[in-house]
């Protein structure tokens, strides 16, 4: 690479790019110095205070020998300084920030970033009440931070990868080689590795493209947005994909039951979080399978009722002029409209829409006599047992296998519902997570590993991690 | 099948694979044989199958890098091996299409009694197709979240019958000679045990831990014939022996009587679920053994081709159970336990002969 | 996998949910009555009126309505039955099953088998019979509260069982296996309308107070081929303390000068041996004084053995009595054939008949009573 070669390009290109700066510098006798950045991703205060000054200084000394190439490789400041090996890794090093120096055939980059970005905040995602309050933002070295200050350790390797032809997105795997598979660390990076798009903006553009081929609505990877919850999940030995301007990082392998669990289980007491986890699993399965069973019974089953309860029940739908289906449909599918809408409106206008819904729903009705309140009543116990999952991603199944138990018992009664649930079951069966098994530590059945996944046990107690993620026994506790 | 099993979750298997010929078969024949005596022929018949048990036992350490269609055509020349491998594979698809012929009977009789048996068997044949395009592993996991529900469920039926406890149905004592009871045991040991050798589709190798594989068997057996044993003795304590007999599904009625504070009554439609889980069990072990016989001995290593194979298995066994669902007068026939009971039985000392000839070849 | 998804399709809306019933085209039956006259079944069905539980409407409509008729077969007399009805027959939530004597003595083979083919019928519905009304005025009676009739009678069954001691509830699957085996009589509970010529309008039945209940339960009848007996007092007593049946019940008797009565804590009756004609009854009872009314001092201690020797001597007297009367109409009404069946067989098969048998036999009794304590009052208010 010759530098009137590489300033010719450069020159070139500052037809297309008004914010290419090259500054040239006479520095010794008979010597150019050329610093180049490009303006909107620098800091130029940056860049005047040390670089630019450094120059000035030395043009004023009084030294008569000056090793230019010297000067250039030890006292220009800047601690981090890389060598440029050709003109697509200068481009790369100019659009990421840095500030390049060109001598002759020395080409050296320094550092000098601009923060654009917002800071370290509150999670806006997940609410959390108690614990550490930062969160991931969009500044690769801040995330790298916040995880290196709680995991000191020389244990923890980094390997950095570019994805993206145009975008050239920094992509890091995470992970602890003494704790986890390194044959899983390996598929993962070399998924990354495969990935041939154009540009990729977010860490779920990765999720997507290196997703499993497992035929299933239920989610297989997980993202996270706080430091702590990631570096527990490193040291039990889990891989993280970290990506730049993306305040979320990816954890790898994701199992079902992690999406029932948060880190704030481990700030509270256990008891305490092994009824909230049991409340939440339940939570879960009632919101898919209750509309179908209350169907069910009113439709196909009715000695399995008590007598009491099923005169009750004819007598509030004496004058429904709708079937039990038509109604169940109605107020799920208006349900459905008014989540959808309480999650897109801003804040402020939110609190009228519920109070609009709860008087369509609630009242008015019931009163026209259009709805038994039985329904309304079940219909509300569905929607709020989904909406306590921790995670966004767990509204699509429960959503698909709601109405698919609902067509089975439309047609079969409660036969279908029992064709319906294994279906339900083999669909979680089939689903692996890095050749580990998605329902793990419930199948296969790991005795020790109950200790953390439902019910939670003292920290005291908790002395080797789990199998089915780390080779590594070691006591942790 | 690669080293994803561990020793019990493959022996749970046992439990579902033990039970699954109990709905309206064995338990009405052994009820109209041995009468009040049927509590202690299940015992007599433990111990006979304990025997064959241990046989199967050692079936899984001759050769236990091999499936058995491997171990069969190490040890056997072609025409032999030819011969064993499709008579067992023809006797495991019909005692598949029994399996769900009797569940959609059931199914029809008590639930469904106006649809027509077609849609029903249809019905119940979905889940068995999705898991006939999977392999062994997905049946095992699903096998051990079922294990935990039945479980759950037994022990609710055996405390829902316990305050309707007479004393007086096991009374008269010994009515029948020694000869009825042996009989009935006899064939509880057969049709009890032979559903279990279909498990040596696996190799032992494949299993992760090999050295408590011997003891975590056992232990599943011993637990799976204590629990058959209870739902025996709860169907026999809860209803008189002259009501069982005249009833077509004793454990179906046996359920009607729970009544807890009045409040959880008729409870028999969500209780028999059991009977769903073991019978789709073992029609999907059924599938998958002949998948992997037919595959192991033609040898087709397309993955492709073995998703085609699993379907069509099942397409086989529908269109035997679909012409013959509409025969419902069969139901009733004592002499209904004579097909099955000479298929197994035959089933069964094809796995013998092969393990002893095997064990004199490997002497000599 | 496309395919897969047309052939459930196809499944699905092939199906037509044949099976699929609504809630409201449902009339659900709580109580069914059989008699049987002159070759012809007459059948009572009661069917809930749901629109008097609605809570929004005020209307003051009784809870249900009952209808009769007649056919050859139980099946015709339901057909006829369905064309009075707008919606479909359900029997599973059948609360009482009321059989005239009549049905029961001729006859019987087909209800059974009716009811023993019906899917839907519980195991665990009591059957009554009522010598003096048919099922239909038992099943029209309205119930003070407005509840179901049906409710009612079940709820009657199972409190006098728990207090009084003279009922013997029946569920549907004993009453089978009484009809199946011929070493027990069929024996049912017994529902009475008490008769009263004030009632003259049914519905005037809410607005009176003083005639609050025209249901009452009598004792339980005993049937045998041609014969129908209802016991009296004592054997039903008897009957019930032979079956264990008689915990937390009060029972009352004579001293000298007075009456006391007893409430039974613990009992433990049976048959213990049968040999040379002679059966041994053994049974032992633990009480507590309830009333007391006799001349004796409570306080003293030899009253408490005193009033356990009267209570003994009551029972054997009660016993032989049942026993005579049983031999006397060739009725076995205390189980004996049932006890020789289940412990005797080979001497059972050498018997035809028990009822005609009883006669040769003999019933040895050895009962011991443990009366625990005094009661409440520490010491005798008459003082």
């Amino acid at each position: 690479m010759n530098s009137k070669d590489v300033l010719k390009k450069l020159n070139d290109l500052k037809k297309t790019m008004p914010d290419l700066m090259i500054k040239e510098l006479s520095y010794g006798f008979f010597s150019t110095v050329y610093v180049v950045a490009i303006e909107t991703v620098c800091s130029t205060d940056r860049i005047n205070d040390f670089i630019l000054k450094f120059f000035g200084n030395k043009r004023n000394s009084a030294k008569k020998n000056i090793n230019i190439n010297k000067d250039l490789q030890q006292f220009v400041p800047g601690i981090n300084k890389k060598t440029i090996k050709d003109f697509d890794n200068l481009l790369y090093f100019l659009f990421s920030g840095f500030t390049v120096i060109i001598y002759g055939e020395t080409f050296l980059a320094f550092e000098t970033r601009a923060s654009i970005d917002r800071g370290v905040n509150p999670p806006t995602s997940e609410p959390v009440t108690r614990g550490p309050k930062d969160s991931f933002n969009e500044n690769y070295n801040t995330n790298l931070g916040l995880i290196r200050k709680r995991v000191k350790s020389t244990n923890l390797v980094i390997d950095e990868l570019t994805v993206g032809r145009e975008s050239k997105s920094k992509v890091a795997v995470i992970y602890m080689d003494n704790i986890c598979d390194i044959n899983v660390a390996k598929r993962i990076i070399k998924d990354i590795e495969d990935i041939d798009i154009d540009g990729i903006f977010d860490i779920n553009y990765v999720k997507e493209l290196i997703r499993n081929q497992n035929y299933t609505f239920f989610p297989t990877m997980i993202v996270s947005e706080k430091p702590d919850d990631t570096c527990k999940n490193i040291l039990d030995g889990k891989i993280i994909v970290m990506m730049e301007n993306s305040p979320e990082v990816l954890l790898l392998p994701t199992f079902f039951i992690n999406f029932f669990q948060n880190n704030e289980d481990y700030y509270r007491k256990p008891f305490f979080v092994s009824f909230v986890r049991i409340i939440r699993i339940l939570s879960f399965f009632i919101s898919i399978i209750l509309p179908a069973l209350f169907l069910s019974l009113l439709t196909y089953d009715h000695e399995i009722l008590p007598t009491s309860l099923i005169i009750n029940f004819a007598a509030q739908r004496n004058n429904i002029p709708f079937p039990t289906i038509v109604e169940l449909c109605i107020l799920l599918f208006v349900f459905e409209i008014i989540y959808e809408g309480d999650a897109r409106t801003p804040s402020s206008s939110s609190t009228s829409l519920s109070i609009l819904g709860a008087l369509v729903l609630g009242d008015a009705a019931v009163n026209a006599g259009l709805i038994s309140p039985i329904v309304v009543i079940v219909v509300a116990i569905t929607s709020i047992s989904s909406l306590l999952s921790v995670f966004q991603e767990m509204q699509t199944p429960i959503r698909f296998w709601r109405y698919m138990l609902l067509i089975f018992v439309l047609f079969f009664g409660i036969v279908g519902l029992g064709v319906g649930c294994t279906l339900l079951l083999i669909n979680l069966c089939t689903i692996e997570s890095y050749g580990k098994s998605y329902l793990s530590p419930f199948v296969p059945f790991d005795l020790e590993a109950q200790g953390n996944a439902v019910i939670r046990r003292n920290l005291r107690h908790l002395k080797f991690r789990k199998s089915y993620l780390s080779n590594n026994h070691v006591r942790k506790g | 099948m690669n080293k994803q099993l561990n020793s019990t979750s493959f022996s749970l298997m046992i439990s579902a694979l033990n039970k699954c010929l109990f709905l309206g078969l064995l338990i009405p024949y052994m009820f109209k044989i041995s009468k009040t005596s049927t509590f202690i022929s299940v015992i007599v018949g433990f111990v006979i199958s304990l025997f064959f048990f241990v046989m199967l036992l050692l079936l899984f350490n001759v050769n236990s890098n091999l499936s058995f269609v491997g171990k069969v055509k190490n040890n056997f020349s072609k025409p032999f091996s030819f011969f064993v491998t499709h008579l067992q594979i023809v006797i495991v698809i019909m005692l598949a299409s029994m399996l769900l012929w009797r569940l959609s009977s059931f199914a029809t009789n008590e639930y469904l009694y106006e649809t027509p048996i077609i849609l029903v068997v249809l019905l119940i044949s979905l889940p068995i197709f999705y898991i006939s395009v999977n392999n062994f592993t997905v049946l095992c996991r699903f096998n051990t979240l079922c294990f935990m529900a039945g479980l759950v469920i037994i022990i609710f039926n055996f405390i829902g019958l316990l305050p309707h406890y007479d004393v007086n149905n096991f009374k008269p004592f010994f009515t029948d000679s020694f000869g009825s009871i042996l009989n009935s045991a006899i064939h509880y040991a057969v049709l009890t045990v032979s559903p279990v050798f279909l498990l040596t589709i696996v190799p032992k190798n494949d299993i992760s831990d090999c050295k408590s594989f011997n003891k975590k068997m056992m232990i599943s057996f011993v637990y799976s014939n204590i629990m058959g044993f209870l739902i025996f003795f709860t169907i026999q304590m809860s209803l008189h022996i002259d009501l069982i007999n005249l009833y077509t599904y004793p454990a179906f009625t046996a359920l009607k009587i729970i009544n807890l504070s009045n409040f959880i009554d008729s409870v028999e439609n969500i209780s028999s679920i059991l009977w769903y889980i073991y019978i789709t069990l073992a029609v999907c072990m059924c599938v998958i053994y002949a998948k992997f016989s037919i595959k192991e001995f033609y040898s087709i290593s397309n993955n492709r081709y073995e998703k085609i194979l699993g379907i069509a298995i099942v397409i086989i066994i529908l269109l035997i159970v679909l012409p013959i669902a509409n025969m419902s007068y069969y139901l009733d026939k004592i002499s209904i336990m004579k097909f099955p009971f000479y298929m197994l039985l035959i089933l069964l000392l094809s796995y013998l002969f092969v393990l002893i000839i095997s064990k004199l070849k490997n002497k000599s | 996998m496309k395919k897969l998804f047309v052939l459930l399709g196809c499944l699905f809306l092939l199906s037509g949910c044949f099976n699929h019933r609504e809630l409201n085209d449902l009339a659900i039956c709580s109580g069914l009555g059989v008699s049987y006259s002159e070759n012809k079944y007459t059948l009572t069905l009661q069917v809930v009126n749901t629109s008097a539980f609605d809570a929004k409407s005020s209307n003051n409509n009784a809870s249900f309505s009952v209808y009769t008729e007649e056919g050859k077969t139980i099946f015709e007399a339901i057909n006829k039955i369905s064309k009075e009805l707008s919606k479909e027959i359900t029997l599973t939530q059948l609360k009482v099953i009321i059989i005239d004597d009549s049905a029961i003595l001729d006859n019987l083979g087909s209800l059974v088998d009716f009811l023993m083919n019906d899917l839907e019928v519980s195991l665990n519905v009591p059957v009554v019979t009522s010598l003096k009304s048919n099922p239909k005025d038992v099943l029209s009676v309205i119930t003070p509260n407005n509840e179901i009739n049906a409710s009612y009678i079940s709820s009657l069954i199972e409190v006098n069982n728990s207090k009084f001691g003279n009922a013997y509830p029946i569920e549907l699957s004993s009453f089978f296996v009484d009809y199946l085996t011929d070493y027990n009589n069929i024996m049912l509970t017994n529902v009475e309308l008490k008769e009263s010529s004030d009632i003259e309008d049914n519905n005037d039945v809410l607005k009176n107070t003083d005639n609050a209940s025209t249901l009452y339960i009598d004792n339980p009848i005993v049937f045998n081929n041609e014969t129908v007996y209802k016991l009296n007092l004592d054997e039903s007593i008897v009957l019930n303390t032979i079956e264990n049946n008689i915990n937390d019940n009060s029972l009352t008797f004579d001293c000298n000068g007075g009456n006391f009565s007893i409430m039974v804590l613990n009992s433990k009756f049976g048959f213990s041996k049968f040999e040379n004609n002679n059966i041994y009854l053994n049974g032992n009872l633990k009480g507590t004084v309830n009333e007391y009314n006799c001349s004796w001092d409570l306080d003293d201690d030899q009253t408490l053995v005193k009033l356990e020797n009267v209570i003994k001597n009551s029972f054997y007297d009660m016993i032989d009595n049942a026993f005579n009367k049983s031999k006397e109409l060739k009725l076995d009404f205390l189980e004996i054939g049932k006890f020789i069946y289940n412990n005797y067989t080979d001497e059972y098969k050498k018997i035809k008949d028990v009822n005609i048998s009883l006669v040769d036999f003999n019933i040895v009794n050895k009962i011991s009573v443990d009366l625990t304590k005094q009661g409440n009052l520490r010491g005798d208010i008459n003082e």
